[in-house]
């Protein structure tokens, strides 16, 4: 800072922050700044957006059509499908990620386990590597001609000849999709149930092994109990990270085939990257924003019942 | 005793079985990273066998040649670098004075300002995108930097925030009265006695910030064509293919998760410690 610039912060700025509040403001401005312009405007303009009939690839004036783009919402076999879908997918992704997670945690957290800084190394790896390449890999493994899933099965003899694993059944393929997303996601779930696991009160433990109690109800009435508020941010995270995903299904199977493994956001990115028509995608992003909130919320309330 | 030898005998049972889960859940998370990693340097006609093979005598490094000698390839390298680099010095930038006053200072609205960041964070990306893309489109960010960088900001600074409040928060109180005893103005007391205090949670996020701008797919996909094209971008190119090119897709896959996961087992103390810290706090 030059010497001028410091005496105008000194007799101004100094001045103004003296106060406790007026610094705090000061120190938050540029995140507010930053979310008003490119957070809260965009989505106030997006609302009117979706009330067009707009697509940027056909020349002419987007027309107002009310709420024209969320009636075609909902007699759109394509949408309508990918609900169910996103349902099954979610579910399954939330409860893989927590049951591998917690799994790991519980087997790191044991005393007579070696290796622990090890094993902490094994669980970064999926963590950070991206989940393109996670998705192209696992596209891969799963490869109807060449994959090792194929050769892996025919070798054990459960498949009589190779597969194309997403063409069969969609549950089948929703649920290959998802068990990336679960590979991905189950690491850091891993990272915080050990974190939670240590919160745990000892005293709590030792009194319920002095009562007679097994591990099994050790585990349910003492340990979860426990760390269910690192369980919630887990499954807040998890749902919302599986309602929203995108990377993993654009790579392995970019919705298809067919329609297959639509799942709603990705319709939504279709609608409105691929055949550019931004009213009906703006129209499904709030849909989309509307069940992610009303989900979170639902959490929320679940964390009041818990504390 | 035999009671005494009989438990011991379970317990090493136990720990066997512990062992067998704990070996197939390392399997499960290195082993397709290895397959990709194995399968970036072989040969074509090696990838193409029924049933698979592989043979180190005959690995090759010609898909890296290949990526490497790809002025696109190049150009989303640089453009990755840059715009990982300068999205989390910038979310810092702005997210730790934020974090700060969130987490020890007292002020009107603080509740509304942490909740209303928080609803960018759950709220979908391409609700956002949406918007966004068509203001960028009219000045002109579409394929720049500048668009790119400021749509991630927006993007990660609000768990950055959320993240670096729990950090300040947990630091012992009294610490500003004490420096503004000995005639510090409010502005020093935050940067010479707490943010270095909190340098361990900023690690924490920095990682945990990049390693998501890295690895994001959907915002340089929406915003840039040409220019700033990222490796993510490439990479998911190869997915599309009528007859996917598994080498060279495994070669890019391998490149564009290789500085992410150094970077990440370099910082993973400081992951552990950020996340434990997080959830001790609760």
């Amino acid at each position: 800072m030059g010497g001028w610039l410091r005496t105008v912060w000194r007799l101004r700025v100094g001045r103004a922050v003296s106060s406790e509040p007026a610094f705090a403001l000061m120190l938050v401005a540029p995140t507010l700044i930053l979310l008003l312009l490119f957070g809260v405007f965009p989505i106030g303009y997006s609302v009117f957006v979706s009330l067009l009939q707009w697509r940027l690839n056909i020349p002419g004036v987007p027309t107002f059509i009310g709420l024209g783009n969320y009636a075609r919402m909902f007699h759109d076999p394509v949408f309508t499908a990918s609900l169910g879908k996103t349902l099954y997918y979610s579910v399954f992704a939330v409860v893989g990620t927590i049951a591998l997670g917690l799994a790991t945690a519980l087997l790191l957290d044991r005393q007579d386990v070696k290796g622990k800084a090890f094993l902490i190394a094994v669980l970064v790896v999926p963590w950070a590597v991206p989940r393109v390449s996670a998705g192209l890999m696992w596209k891969w493994i799963y490869d109807g001609n060449y994959g090792i899933l194929n050769a892996t099965l025919l070798h054990l003899g459960l498949i009589h000849q190779y597969q194309w694993w997403f063409t069969g059944s969609q549950w089948v393929a929703l649920s290959l999709v998802a068990l990336t997303q679960i590979y991905k996601d189950s690491p850091f779930a891993a990272m915080l149930f050990l974190a939670g696991l240590q919160t745990v009160p000892v005293h709590l433990q030792k009194a319920a092994m002095m009562d007679g109690a097994t591990r099994t109800q050790r585990f349910w009435f003492v340990t979860l109990p426990s760390m269910r508020f690192v369980l919630l941010a887990v499954m807040i995270l998890e749902t919302t990270w599986a309602l929203k995903t995108f990377d993993l299904v654009y790579v392995l199977t970019g919705g298809g085939p067919g329609n297959q493994t639509m799942l709603t956001y990705m319709y939504v990115y279709r609608q409105a990257f691929s055949y550019l028509d931004v009213g009906y995608g703006s129209a499904m992003a709030y849909f989309v924003t509307f069940v992610v909130f009303v989900v979170a919320f639902g959490y929320y309330r679940l964390a009041g019942h818990a504390g | 005793m035999t009671r005494r030898a009989r438990s011991s005998a379970a317990a090493r049972v136990e720990r066997g079985l512990a062992y067998l889960a704990l070996a197939a859940i390392v399997t499960f998370f290195l082993l397709p990273v290895l397959w990709m990693a194995i399968t970036s340097v072989q040969p074509y006609a090696l990838l193409t066998a029924v049933p698979p093979r592989v043979s180190f005598a005959a690995a090759t490094g010609q898909n890296y040649a290949d990526l490497l000698g790809d002025p696109k390839f190049r150009r989303a390298v640089t453009a990755t670098v840059v715009t990982s680099v300068l999205s989390t010095v910038l979310a810092l930038l702005v997210a730790i004075p934020a974090g700060y006053a969130t987490g020890r200072l007292r002020f009107a609205g603080r509740a509304a300002y942490l909740f209303s960041i928080l609803t960018v964070q759950i709220g979908p990306a391409v609700a956002f995108l949406i918007p966004l893309f068509l203001m960028m489109q009219r000045f002109g960010l579409i394929d720049t930097y500048p668009g790119l960088i400021l749509v991630f900001v927006l993007f990660v600074a609000p768990v950055a925030v959320w993240l670096l409040r729990g950090f300040f928060a947990v630091l012992p109180p009294g610490l500003e009265r004490a420096a503004r005893m000995d005639g510090a103005s409010r502005w020093r007391a935050f940067y010479q006695i707490l943010l270095p205090l909190g340098t361990g949670g900023i690690w924490a996020v920095v990682l945990l910030i990049f390693i998501s701008v890295w690895g994001d797919l959907l915002i340089p996909l929406v915003l840039s064509f040409s220019r700033v094209v990222t490796l993510t971008v490439v990479a998911s190119g190869f997915s599309g293919e009528q007859n996917i090119n598994y080498g060279g897709a495994s070669a890019v896959a391998v490149l564009s998760a290789l500085p992410a996961v150094i970077l990440a087992l370099a910082f993973r103390r400081h992951l552990i410690k950020g996340v434990t810290e997080g959830a001790v706090k609760q």
